[in-house]
């Protein structure tokens, strides 16, 4: 069917402004695209009929705000086409009358709706009026663009209204060249799932759900697409280009990809011949895939699935002009060092890193989502407008509307002072509305709090935002983990865990959510200066010390047993964690040394403790950290008082880095 | 490394991690190629600035060969590359 479709978008003009619009790239990219004329329209039209197409697509933008709207309507209806609009439903009272006179056999209209708090009063009773004069005429649309979708409203109105007793389900695509709200293929298996639980229901109450293009099989839950009846209907396969035909005449395989590729509708073309041309052209970016898995994916192997959404896929692309030199003939490199255990998870892992937001310039943060952008799960930053603290003193902020605006990354803010100034009740409000505004204008994800109680309140308010309980929750047992089920999604483990194998290993066991490790944080193990110490730091103390100074000086050996992991030792925690986080507001501030500790990270590089950004209780010299050293602090009993281990390790290394040349 | 020949990436050329290696390709002709590892590893570590030597540690390292059999990898996934196309030599056009 989708061989002989093809949307006519007669405007790119639209007033609601949807964040996930996938038409924002067309026009950003055709800024000067006028409406469609009546002459291009006509010639549209003859290409419809050449093709053998007998329904008329009309998209937008808003396409009912086309000055000509009712016209083109009347022409297609004519020539013997059947009307199709897409609308978000602000359509004029003169459109709607158009379409309800016509013959109700020749018009659908397709409805793209917006959750009930998503959209204005305005939009919702312009809606409503159309399902109440056009009814079964009517088809309700949603574009899922956050991970927990709540459907339910939309039986709803199909019951009050008599509608088609059909849904359409689309994904918020990322345009490839500019910025719009998308649902990124890691959340995928999360809306699959809410989708199988909302099917139950749309199929108790007889409506269908159809998938518009980029579904893909394995978001589903195992065994959902036979027990639900979707095999074979496309799922997988359907991103398969039903070209838009824009205002210029140019056509292009989608609105995301508007940029990517077009072609002119020539005078006797035909919309097989504009598909295929466009295929054409696509066809290497195919290759892709949304995730790295799909290269091997069995429902590819059998051609059931495409690899998803095209320009989905293209987010995956990195480029950059690299150069190195290639050593001549016989001046071989010798590397200095034995050769170690080859990692155990193979490849690096996609979207793991958790880093800080540190003021710099946009050229900073687009070098790193080039370089470093597939490693990256989001970028962290304290709740702006000082609406509460976040556990640290303020840091530079200049830049940041800018950073938030280029939606470069993922974005979660911190809310984690180690406590709140005032109680909770007074505090949550200002707070949840502050995430709501913010996760409405930018790519917000998520939440880092210490609160139990705000984490709560937050989850209530504001259900698919992901939470993580912080580190100063200082939660290191299953017990304590049981306590934050079913509230936060993810749990930084307290510093005092980090060197207890066992202990992280009992805390991933006993949590359903994922598990993110701080790698860079030196605080000492359940230091009990560290309450006070937090507390001056999230309380506005313009510069407050480091109160552990006396500790470390007569004990310094107790630097050695910080909560840092060095990147050359991560693989030692290989099964015990799903994200990794970067600490480093304020020791990671210049860019070079960012760079070079992230890169350190992600490509598993040798380092040395002093070198991390960890803060003044780690080793202030470059003491090498053997792994065998390492590894035992990782399994030891962790008795202290009676152990030697850490203190003759300190008195080697550090004679051996006195006596040093350098 | 100083004092040998400078190599860059090809204009144009893009890359995308696979679970099985890496996909290359040219975004102006849509030619492809999966490489898979350590070549994968190879060009990941090369794309993001990581030194020639260092590279060559780390192949050492992931594969568990000897510093001279890695650097003959490095140094033979590099070549093909000039040879393929993917990389150009420092002053070409590409």
């Amino acid at each position: 069917m989708v061989g002989t479709m093809a949307n006519v978008s007669i405007t790119l003009d639209c007033e609601r402004g949807c964040p996930y619009c996938f038409a924002k790239q067309a026009r950003e990219h055709y800024p000067s695209a006028r409406p469609m004329t009546p002459e291009t329209f006509g010639r549209v039209l003859d290409c419809l009929s050449r093709s053998g197409i007998d329904q008329a697509r009309l998209l937008g933008g808003e396409p009912t705000a086309h000055p000509e709207f009712e016209t083109f309507v009347g022409t297609a209806l004519e020539r013997g086409f059947g009307v199709f609009v897409f609308t978000s439903g602000m359509m004029p009272e003169s459109s709607l009358r158009c379409l309800r006179d016509a013959p109700r056999e020749k018009i659908i209209a397709l409805i793209n709706v917006n959750a009930p708090g998503q959209q204005s009063e305005a939009e919702a009773a312009a809606q409503s009026l159309i399902c109440k004069t056009l009814g079964e005429r009517v088809t309700l649309g949603f574009n899922i663009h956050n991970r927990a979708p709540d459907l339910n409203f939309l039986l709803e109105q199909i019951d009050r209204y008599g509608l088609n007793r059909s849904i359409r389900l689309g994904l918020a695509h990322p345009c490839a060249s500019s910025a719009n709200r998308y649902l990124h293929p890691k959340r995928y298996p999360e809306v699959g799932l809410a989708i199988a639980e909302f099917n139950q229901r749309a199929a108790e109450a007889d409506v269908r759900i159809d998938f518009d293009c980029g579904f893909v099989p394995c978001m589903f839950p195992d065994g959902w697409l036979e027990s639900a009846g979707y095999v074979n209907t496309g799922i997988g396969k359907s991103c398969n280009i039903v070209p838009d035909i824009l205002p210029n005449s140019l056509a292009v395989p989608c609105y995301p990809l508007a940029s990517t590729c077009r072609t002119e509708v020539e005078d006797g073309a035909d919309v097989a011949t504009i598909r295929a041309e466009l295929t054409a052209e696509l066809a290497a970016y195919r290759r892709i895939g949304i995730y790295p898995e799909c290269a091997t994916c069995p429902w590819r192997a059998n051609d059931a699935c495409d690899g998803g959404c095209v320009s989905a896929s293209m987010k995956r692309l990195r480029s950059g002009d690299f150069s190195f030199a290639l050593p001549e003939a016989g001046s071989r490199t010798r590397p200095g060092w034995a050769a170690r255990k080859p990692d155990t998870d193979g490849p690096k892992r996609d979207g793991l890193w958790v880093i800080p937001y540190v003021d710099q310039d946009m050229g900073f943060w687009e070098d790193l989502a080039r370089d470093f952008g597939d490693s990256i799960k989001e970028v962290y930053l304290p709740l702006p407008g000082e609406v509460v603290g976040s556990g640290r003193p303020p840091q530079p902020s200049e830049r940041v509307s800018e950073f938030l605006q280029a939606r470069l990354f993922d974005v979660s803010v911190l809310v984690n002072p180690i406590t709140l100034q005032r109680p909770v009740e007074e505090t949550a409000p200002v707070v949840i509305d502050t995430l709501k505004r913010l996760a409405d204008e930018f790519r917000i994800t998520g939440v880092t709090v210490t609160n139990l109680s705000l984490a709560r309140r937050i989850r209530e308010q504001i259900p698919d935002l992901s939470i993580t309980a912080s580190v100063l929750m200082d939660i290191a047992d299953p017990l304590q983990a049981v306590m934050i089920d079913g509230v936060c999604d993810a749990l930084v483990p307290a510093s005092r865990v980090m060197r207890n194998l066992a202990g992280l290993r009992s805390l991933r066991d006993s949590f359903a959510g994922r598990i993110r490790l701080i790698v860079n944080e030196a605080c000492l193990p359940g230091c009990p200066l560290r309450v006070q110490h937090f507390h001056e730091m999230g309380d506005g103390f313009a510069r407050p010390e480091s109160l552990c100074s006396d500790i470390l000086a007569s004990k310094p050996w107790l630097r050695l047993t910080g909560a840092w992991v060095l990147p050359q030792h991560l693989r030692l925690y290989d099964g015990l964690y799903d994200e990794l986080k970067l600490v480093g507001r304020s020791t990671l501030r210049d860019p070079a040394m960012y760079r070079y500790v992230l890169g350190n990270y992600v490509t598993a590089g040798e380092m040395t403790p002093d070198e991390i950004g960890g803060g003044p209780a780690s080793p202030l010299e470059p003491y090498p950290i053997e792994e065998e050293f390492f590894a035992s602090t990782l399994n030891c009993d962790h008795k202290c008082n009676s152990c030697r281990v850490c203190r003759d390790y300190y008195d080697r290394v550090s004679d051996a880095v006195v006596v040093s040349p350098s | 490394m100083s004092g040998g020949k400078q190599v860059r990436c090809r204009a144009k050329v893009s890359w995308a991690a696979q679970s099985n290696g890496l996909l290359l390709m040219r975004q102006d002709t849509g030619a492809s190629a999966t490489l898979s590892y350590p070549e994968a590893a190879i060009w990941d570590l090369l794309s993001r600035n990581v030194g020639y030597e260092r590279v060559v540690k780390i192949i050492s390292a992931m594969e568990r060969i000897g510093a001279d059999r890695a650097a003959d990898v490095v140094e033979s996934a590099v070549r093909q590359w000039l040879v393929d196309g993917w990389l150009v030599n420092g002053g070409d056009d590409g």
